[in-house]
């Protein structure tokens, strides 16, 4: 089943399903025009879900399309954690749609499509592979972006996610060409093979894995390649936000993991130095930076950064032992969960008071509504890592790591400035409990039902991984 | 029996969860439950002493179960004669101090007691877990409802006294999870890492450098909670703005998790490290006694002076823990149950005073002993206990810590042997201006004494303060094995 020569398309089939529903999406705007607005959420959902599923139970494993695909572990883990990121907005992103008259047919379809890419680039097999996930998913980004482009900031957002987007992909395309050059194969297990046989300490190669390396961490949004996130994630529509700095980060991180851990392993010693400042210059700005954000979507972004640097720690203690890899694909459903729901909440939130993502605009908000001041503390706590969340299970995994492959500084650095991270989130928990809502404000109006439901159970969800990691790392760490 | 250890633990969760379905308006209806329930635990916790064998040293009630198998993480819980008197110094406070406050919250009373509830099984799953994975979310979890207590239920610099408490017992536990994963990795059992406490002190091996550090990253986690001297300084705040019963709970048993984590995971785990950094933790010990006991002198505020005496109280324990010795480590421990009944009722005190006059400065009160009769030998009583008067528990833990320390530390012990003075001297000083001399405040003549429902509540307090004055034995006699097999695992090592 895992001939390489094969095709293998029934291991595409979550691939395929959500590509399928995204094409249905059209096809339904296209023949119902606005009657099918309901039809497009419900075709998004089934795509959604049957890709799930044949995701946690596949009808076939393996290599597929002669080696330029494979699905294994890391595949199952990282669609696992994108589809659970779409799932989570399709069922609590509806009033967001609707409240800011969002065009439905392209938020969904293009939500879609991004995802395809994202699935084809976590079980990328190719170099070829990589890069048309990453062209994909990212070019249904920028679009996304733009959805609400009349408003301040909206296309400032989309230009600029666009140009660098660009920019990082020049420089992943001129990478890969390099290693292909080396290697003569833009097969990733075949460049891993002839590695072991060609000497490593050569120009090229290690000129085209840096130069692929600083794509991707363009991609990840690790300092010094992270000025474009705040900015991004601050005027796209939420629930935009919500997906790029979840799925497409989990997408990311899975592809990096794919090609410079596996493939070039035998290259570490050229990478590992620039990854590990990396990792330190983020963990440290990122956290630095948050502190002083006023706005709550900027504060994520900045957080989204800090946590990319501790996943950085995560590739980096795979890089020495490949069972690591376990730990940077656990944290991701965590980290994609809580931002998901931040997003989310977040926006609904802001709506009731200012508009513009304060944060400020949690202030009061437990007399308000105390199970949504439970449920943004839940996912604050978990984002700063403080059991019993998935948050702290995964951090701890992370740092596990980080200590066993030697990184020990790099792991207190990582700790130390995650003890920073607790102030900004801790802000937010003030805001929320001790503080009162500020004279005059709007009485409060119930959030959307659904929106409750789907951020309480995915709240909830990661007070039960926290407590019982085992249901999540028997996939993590079968890789 | 058996599982009588993760009940105790997690009855106190399933309590929050009952309370938590009583709606909030039914205020009567949640204070009663909750002291039911606050019973039903100490109850609970009964079996635990009377099933206790005394003359052994190693653990008991021991649960052994696989939790995370993939890393090496059991739910391993037990206790000796440490944690043993510290589970129930728990299980104690908590009807008490629900009791005791039962008017002191006047709004959010649900919460307020829920918190209470989960922050005991925080509580008790530090005092008995065997698996260093698992103390750690314990450890954890007991920042979150204290945080909220203080900032929901607080004074009026609530947030910043919170928000320092969780920032700094944060900063000083990272290091510790750090230094937890490099013992999980140098740690290996037939071919397996582990986090379980007890392999690790037969299987871990460490050079003396290695040691030190290991002991400084745990040691910094450990002595923050305490606290001791230089990093007390989040104490204080969070006393004076912290509400009555979170006072109670935080001197009584919070900063016990300090002190108890030296003894039971610091010490034992690396003796180099501890023997290394010895003569700076003495020294800390004695400015802390000394320190504390001054700024006490100098406060205006009776909570504060309260506050700053626990300073002092605790570096006597450390002293004691440090000195190495059967007296001293035996008095160390029973001194943390002492500093647990004797600074909670002075608390709880402190609380009856502040409810009727909404003031804890000296200086707005005086003369009081004629007005409030009860009132004021009760707090004489306590406040005897507290420095150490012979008769009373305090005696018994001061003494037997400086007999211990004088056999290893003499000028330590010589130079601490003073702050018990200075002790009577804050003491003392605050009792006779709150309770002597003629009634300076006219809104004081009219103060009621003490209702049965507080005198209930001080009632098992004064029983033990003298129980443990006058005969000691049912303690030291379980406290003592304990004591010698920690001592013999840090000699020998």
């Amino acid at each position: 089943m895992s001939d390489a020569s094969s095709l293998n398309l029934l291991s595409l089939l979550p691939e395929m399903l959500v590509a399928l529903a995204g094409l249905l999406v059209i096809l339904a705007n296209a023949v119902g025009r606005d009657s099918a607005d309901g039809a497009h959420r419900w075709i998004s959902l089934l795509g959604v879900l049957s890709a799930l599923w044949f995701t946690l139970n596949p009808l076939a494993t393996g290599a597929a399309m002669s080696g330029t695909a494979v699905h294994d572990g890391l595949a199952m883990a990282g669609n696992t954690v994108i589809l659970a990121v779409l799932l989570l907005l399709l069922l609590g992103g509806e009033s967001y749609l609707k409240s800011r008259r969002i065009p439905l047919a392209e938020y969904h379809s293009l939500s879609l499509f991004a995802a395809t890419g994202m699935m084809s680039l976590v079980s990328a097999g190719d170099l070829v592979t990589v890069f048309m996930g990453i062209e994909v998913l990212s070019i249904s980004l920028y679009c996304m972006a733009a959805l609400l482009n009349e408003e301040e900031g909206g296309r400032e957002a989309a230009l600029k996610y666009f140009l660098t987007g660009s920019f990082a992909s020049g420089f992943l395309l001129f990478g890969m060409a390099l290693v292909f050059g080396f290697t003569g194969t833009t097969n990733l297990d075949a460049i891993a093979h002839s590695l072991t046989s060609l000497d490593t300490d050569n120009w090229m190669l290690i000129g085209g894995a840096l130069l692929m390396l600083i794509g991707f961490l363009f991609k990840v949004s690790v300092a010094p390649f992270h000025n474009w996130a705040p900015d991004v994630y601050d005027g796209s529509p939420a629930i935009v936000t919500a997906f790029m700095s979840t799925a497409a980060k989990a997408a990311a991180f899975t592809g990096l993991a794919r090609v410079f851990v596996p493939a070039l392993g035998e290259a570490a010693d050229a990478w590992i130095p620039m990854l590990a400042l990396c990792a330190a210059l983020t963990m440290i700005l990122g956290n630095f930076s948050a502190l002083v954000q006023d706005s709550f979507k900027r504060m994520l972004a900045y957080s989204g950064v800090a946590h990319a640097g501790y996943l950085l720690l995560g590739i980096l203690a795979a890089s020495s032992d490949s069972a690591h890899m376990a730990s940077v694909l656990f944290y991701l459903l965590p980290y994609a969960l809580i931002n998901g729901v931040l997003f989310l909440v977040g926006a609904a939130i802001s709506r009731q008071r200012s508009g513009k993502n304060l944060l400020d605009d949690f202030k009061g908000l437990a007399a308000d509504s105390p199970l949504l001041a439970i449920l943004i503390t839940v996912c604050l706590l978990a984002l700063a890592g403080i059991p019993p969340t998935a948050g702290f299970v995964g951090k701890f995994y992370l740092f596990m790591g980080a200590v066993d492959a030697g990184h020990v500084g790099l792991a207190c650095l990582g700790i130390l400035t995650s003890v920073v991270s607790v102030y900004f989130y801790l802000r937010v928990i003030v805001y929320a409990w001790f503080h009162k809502a500020p004279a005059g404000s709007a009485p409060w109006t119930p959030l959307d039902g659904g929106l409750v439901l789907v951020t309480g159970l995915s709240a909830l969800l990661l007070l039960v991984l926290g407590v019982w990691p085992n249901l999540w790392l028997s996939i993590t760490a079968t890789i | 029996m058996e599982f009588l250890l993760p009940v105790l633990t997690f009855f106190p969760l399933l309590a929050a969860l009952v309370l938590l379905l009583i709606p909030a308006r039914a205020e009567g209806t949640l204070k009663n439950a909750a002291l039911l329930l606050g019973l039903v635990e100490f109850a609970l916790s009964i079996p635990l002493f009377t099933g206790f064998a005394p003359a052994v040293a190693g653990m008991q009630f021991l649960v052994d179960l696989d939790w995370i198998p993939l890393w090496g993480v059991s739910f391993k819980m037990g206790v000796d004669g440490i944690s043993l008197f510290l589970v129930l110094l728990t299980t104690f406070l908590l009807p008490l101090t629900i009791l005791g406050t039962w008017n002191a919250v006047e709004h959010k009373v649900k919460g307020y007691l829920i918190l209470f509830f989960l922050l005991t099984t925080g509580m008790i799953g530090v005092f008995v877990s065997l698996d260093l994975f698992l103390f750690y979310v314990f450890w954890e979890i007991t920042l979150i409802p204290m945080y909220f207590l203080i900032g929901i239920w607080g004074g009026p610099r609530r947030i910043y006294a919170a928000v320092k408490f969780f920032l700094f017992t944060m900063a000083g536990s990272v290091l510790m999870l750090i230094a937890i994963l490099f013992v999980y990795w140098t740690t290996s059992v037939d071919g397996h890492h582990t986090f379980d406490l007890l392999l690790i002190l037969e299987h871990f091996r460490a050079s003396g450098s290695t040691q030190t550090w290991l002991f400084a990253a745990f040691a910094l986690a450990f002595a923050i909670k305490v606290p001791m001297f230089p990093l007390h300084t989040w104490l204080p705040d969070a006393h004076v703005e912290a509400p009555t019963g979170g006072s109670v709970i935080l001197a009584g048993v919070l900063l016990k998790m300090g002190t108890y984590g030296f003894l039971r995971f610091a010490m034992p785990m690396f003796p180099a490290g501890l023997k290394a950094l010895l003569p700076l933790l003495i020294a800390l010990c004695v400015i802390g006694i000394l320190y504390g006991a001054w700024l006490s002198i100098a406060q205006s505020d009776v909570k504060k002076l309260v506050a700053y005496s626990s300073v002092s109280h605790l570096g006597f324990v450390m002293l004691g823990l440090f000195a190495l010795t059967p007296e001293g480590v035996t008095g160390g421990i029973l001194q943390m149950i002492n500093h647990g009944i004797s600074t909670g009722a002075l608390f709880l005190a402190v609380g009856v005073i502040y409810e009727r006059r909404h003031t804890r400065k000296i200086a707005d009160f005086g003369g009081l002993a004629k007005v409030m009769p009860v009132y004021a030998v009760i707090l004489s009583i306590v406040c005897l206990s507290s420095i150490g008067l012979p008769g009373t528990n305090g005696f018994t833990g001061e003494f037997l810590i400086l007999l211990g320390a004088f056999k290893t530390q003499p000028w330590a012990a010589g130079i601490s042997a003073t702050g018990v003075i200075f002790a009577a001297v804050y003491i003392l000083w605050m009792y006779q201006r709150v309770m002597f001399g003629p009634v300076t405040h006219e809104v004081n003549e009219k103060l009621k004494d003490l209702s049965a429902r507080e005198f209930i509540v001080f009632l098992p307090l004064l029983v033990l303060i003298f129980w443990i004055g006058v005969y000691p034995d049912p303690f030291l006699e379980r406290i003592g094995p304990a004591v010698e097999q920690i001592l013999s695992t840090i000699r020998t090592s």
